[in-house]
């Protein structure tokens, strides 16, 4: 990185460990609003449970909606971690430093928040185990292991285990500062999570071949995830969901969302735990670096998925995309969908000026998943919305209600406040990487000019 | 980190004379060189002289055209792919790329082959009129696929070409002040290394390589759809032209390492070609390995579980039919052997492990090919047939293996020639390392510095 501040290891201690050990006021502000938002939901849930599904848009042909997507939206949010972490750890990215246990966090709570969003969609989550987990073995009655209710949460619980265990594993060192740092309730909590750790050379090696093993074991969980929730749709033969390219596509697009999502909350973390000496305009650089790679790989992608999909000629398939692109509600959302979620990013990305101008990336990123967040509409409703061969099939045009909406809000609330709390009892930018990013930095003398540069194995 | 052991994977310190004056020097060995040329000469012009035929004998049974499709696939996946890698590490500032920088650059000369090629073919293509392509059956695409197709083909040599054009200005640069070429001091258009000069020239490269990046999956769309997909009754795949792409990368970088370990030996670059480019480099191979079976697998499942009539058909065609053996090893040569390989570090780690990898992937992309297009072409008859009864593999004849055997030639023959104008390592790039590494002390180790400049 180029812009380099000299920071000595008390100093990052005390910066990165500040609201861990401390509370100030705005913590209670933020976290009562968080939870009012979060409570509305619940009870929204709980209303939803007592008169049942007719409280949603669904029709009886119309099932899938606000919810389906919600949970697509969520799973796509929670590639960054993985993205972020796993595979800027493997290439050796000097930038990632600040940026992945944020990335990490993020991914645990957006996907812990998706997978509520299925049993939601259930009308009745208690029904959930009798389909998922096999339950009768004397009359030799299984669930469907072809079934995508078998498939989406092991891959869901698979990453999300996976991920917690790879944040946690990242943790211990920190938390073992954090033990030394702390006095009251706070010390005994932190020297048990800190499981002995002492920093001597085993614990050092064990931690760092743990972490590499992580990363390259859950990279194929990461890609699995998405495959298999893109294979809930595509597997079925119905018109706008049968395509082949469809994992990848879905993959792609969730890095997408993912990264912004990222870049966002770096943003808002540098503004409220004021850490401008760790994450600085350098980090949105190589984070916009990035998204121009994704987006333009994810638009190609798109293009595949909707240009095969027309060039077909089969009237069924015709039929969803007339329906996606021309008529109401769809007509306004698409082009909003390509504005926001391809359109207007890529246009400021590709700016140097806008790469480090930080409210620029904030705002942008969350233009982005606003678009990524209708693309998932886009895909998922318009299918089950068209004409069906008998009027009897004819259906109004799904409305969304506002028991979903408070839903989606009470997701956004849960994942915040999930940050907010882990913020609040570990440090959020993992100290002992960004000390060894400091113990690593060196610079090389060219001719009359002093160059940054870095050990490299 | 064992730093001291990754010190010692640096190529040993040269002082830029040094290096200059060395790989200047080898433009002027000629050694078995010329026989090698005729040799090839005789090659290419058999399989020119073959495909000629072919073009200009009219109407033939399609299936014949099988496996020149199959070859061009081929290249455009292998040769003209591998360009890519020098731009993915000069964004990326992967300085462990810059020896095999200009190995995978002068790959792009591929163009001048594939691209003549790739007119033939289209050609000989049966009438588009009501056939399912994406060209929407020539009503919204005037020309198509013919004009559409040709100028994507050029775009692409031509940006592949000025790729290797201004990445070698300063090398053609030095060749004029050290050895006083007239030809290198014309192509050297007046470079003199001014600080304009360069800001141009790296921003050119990166444009350049950018564009050819982002082209480069529409041309495989192009290739796949028109001379594969669109041929097939009911293969309409969204997920093909990225697949095919992909592949093409794999088997692109593939093709680089093992012309570099060629370079490496023949040539006698071990001292600038060392292990860090093959470590490097088979670190990515083995990311693209799993994205081929990543693709592979996506690609086959929805169609598995489709099921519709259109796509029984399309199994039995391609993938579990006649062409079973092909589709296997396909999958053998191009994920399960790289794969079994690449994941142990001591193999990575040696110029002899990876670049034997990447000669199973390029055998492998050929299969691969071989199944696609010798299938596609197999079936390709008129407009709304079904296909009733797989067809047979039909193994390749004489005429098939002239024009094979030919267009390896021509690419080697033009790769040859280019070898004799440019030095084998990019002498600016390489040189540019010498100045932004450096061995530190670094506590009781010596370790290797990296700087980074913006």
């Amino acid at each position: 990185m180029q812009e380099r501040r000299d920071l000595a290891a008390p100093k990052i201690n005390a910066d990165l460990l500040n609201f861990a050990l401390k509370t100030p006021l705005w913590f209670w502000g933020a976290a009562i609003g968080l939870g009012l938002i979060f409570g509305a939901g619940v009870i929204s849930f709980i209303l939803m449970l007592w008169f049942g599904l007719t409280l949603l848009g669904y029709t009886y042909v119309q099932y899938w909606g606000v919810l389906i997507t919600n949970f697509v939206f969520w799973v796509g949010i929670s590639h960054a971690g993985v993205m972020i972490s796993a595979i800027l750890r493997l290439t050796q990215a000097e930038w990632r430093r600040p940026v992945t246990r944020a990335a990490e966090v993020m991914t645990v709570f957006a996907l812990a928040t998706a997978a509520t969003f299925p049993l939601i969609h259930t009308g009745r989550p208690w029904r959930v185990p009798y389909w998922v987990f096999p339950y009768d073995f004397s009359r030799g009655i299984f669930p469907d292991v072809r079934s995508a209710l078998i498939w989406d949460p092991s891959a869901i619980f698979t990453y999300l285990s996976s991920s917690a265990m790879f944040i946690f594993i990242a943790l211990i060192p920190d938390l073992a500062i954090a033990r030394e740092q702390s006095t009251g309730w706070r010390r005994p909590f932190y020297t048990i999570v800190s499981l002995g750790f002492r920093g001597t050379k085993r614990q050092w090696q064990l931690q760092t071949i743990a972490g590499i093993l992580l990363s390259a074991l859950i990279l194929p969980v990461f890609v699995s995830v998405h495959s298999i929730v893109s294979w809930d749709f595509a597997m079925a033969i119905t018109p706008g969901w049968h395509s082949t390219v469809f994992p990848p596509y879905f993959v792609i697009g969730a890095v997408h969302s993912g990264v912004s999502a990222v870049a966002t909350l770096m943003a808002i973390l540098r503004w409220v735990f004021h850490l401008e000496d760790y994450i600085t305009p350098d980090h949105f650089d190589a984070l916009g670096r990035l998204l121009i790679v994704v987006v333009n790989t994810w638009a190609f992608f798109f293009l595949m998925d909707m240009y095969f999909g027309i060039a077909g000629r089969e009237p069924d398939e015709l039929a969803v995309w007339e329906l996606r692109v021309f008529e109401p509600p769809f007509n306004v959302i698409f082009p909003v969908f390509l504005l926001c979620g391809y359109i207007i990013p890529m246009s400021f990305w590709v700016f140097k000026k806008v790469r480090r101008n930080i409210p620029l990336m904030f705002v942008t990123s969350i233009i982005a998943n606003v678009g990524m967040w209708l693309e998932r509409w886009i895909i998922i409703v318009p299918p089950v919305s068209e004409k069906r061969p008998f009027p009897f099939m004819w259906i109004p045009v799904y409305s969304v209600q506002p028991i979903e909406v408070i839903l989606v809000a009470a997701s956004f609330a849960l994942v915040s406040l999930g940050i907010l709390l882990f913020s609040k009892f570990f440090p959020i930018i993992p100290l002992f990487d960004i000390k060894e990013g400091q113990v690593l930095k060196q610079t090389v003398r060219v001719g009359r000019v002093t160059v940054p540069g870095i050990i490299r194995e | 980190m064992k730093m001291t052991e990754a010190a010692n994977h640096h190529a040993a310190i040269q002082t830029p004379e040094e290096v200059t004056h060395d790989l200047l020097g080898r433009l002027r060995a000629t050694g078995g060189v010329w026989l090698a040329f005729i040799l090839l000469v005789l090659l290419a012009a058999a399989g020119a002289v073959r495909l000629s035929i072919m073009a200009a004998s009219g109407p033939q049974p399609l299936t014949n055209w099988g496996y020149a499709a199959a070859t061009l696939a081929f290249l455009v996946s292998t040769a003209q792919a591998a360009p890519i890698l020098s731009f993915a590490s000069r964004l990326a500032k992967g300085y462990w790329a810059i020896p095999i920088r200009r190995a995978s650059d002068l790959l792009g000369i591929s163009g001048i082959v594939t691209t003549p090629l790739f007119i033939v073919l289209l050609l000989a293509l049966p009438d588009w009129r009501g056939r399912v392509s994406i060209w929407n059956a020539n009503e919204t695409w005037p020309g198509a696929p013919f004009v559409w197709d040709t100028i994507a083909i050029l775009l692409l040599t031509v940006a592949g070409l000025a790729i290797i054009y201004v990445g070698s200005l300063p090398d053609l640069a030095a060749a004029r002040d050290v050895h006083g070429s007239r030809l290198a001091g014309i192509l050297a258009l007046g470079w003199h290394g001014r600080g304009r000069q360069w800001a141009v020239l790296s921003t050119g490269i990166i444009l350049l390589g950018g564009f050819y990046l982002m082209w480069f999956p529409y041309v495989h769309l192009f290739v796949v759809s028109d001379l594969g997909m669109a041929l097939v009754p009911g293969w309409k795949s969204s997920l093909m032209p990225p697949y095919h792409a992909v592949a093409g990368l794999q088997a692109g970088l593939s093709t680089a390492l093992v012309i570099s370990l060629v370079l490496r030996r023949v040539a006698g670059l071990e001292r600038y070609i060392g292990i860090d480019p093959f470590w490097g480099a088979s670190k990515i191979l083995l990311g693209l390995t799993l994205l081929f079976f990543y693709f592979t697998w996506a690609e086959f499942l929805p169609i598995w579980y489709g099921r519709t009539p259109e796509e029984i058909g399309l199994i039995g065609t391609l993938m579990l039919g006649p062409f079973l053996p092909l589709m296997v090893g396909s999958f053998v040569l191009n994920f399960i052997a790289p794969f079994v390989l690449l994941i142990w570090n001591p193999i990575r780690k040696s110029a002899m492990g990876p670049a034997l990898v990447g000669l199973i992937i390029v055998i492998g992309n050929f299969v691969d090919r071989v199944r696609i297009y010798v299938a596609s072409w197999s079936v390709a008859g008129p407009v709304g047939q079904e296909i009733t009864t797989y067809p047979p593999i039909r193994p390749p004849q004489v005429g098939d293996i002239a024009i094979i055997v030919g267009a390896l030639a021509a690419l080697g023959l033009l790769y040859i020639a280019a070898l004799r104008v440019l030095p084998p390592i990019s002498l600016w790039e390489y040189k540019t390392t010498l100045l932004l590494r450096a061995e530190r002390r670094f506590g009781r180790t010596e370790v290797g510095v990296v700087a980074k400049p913006r």
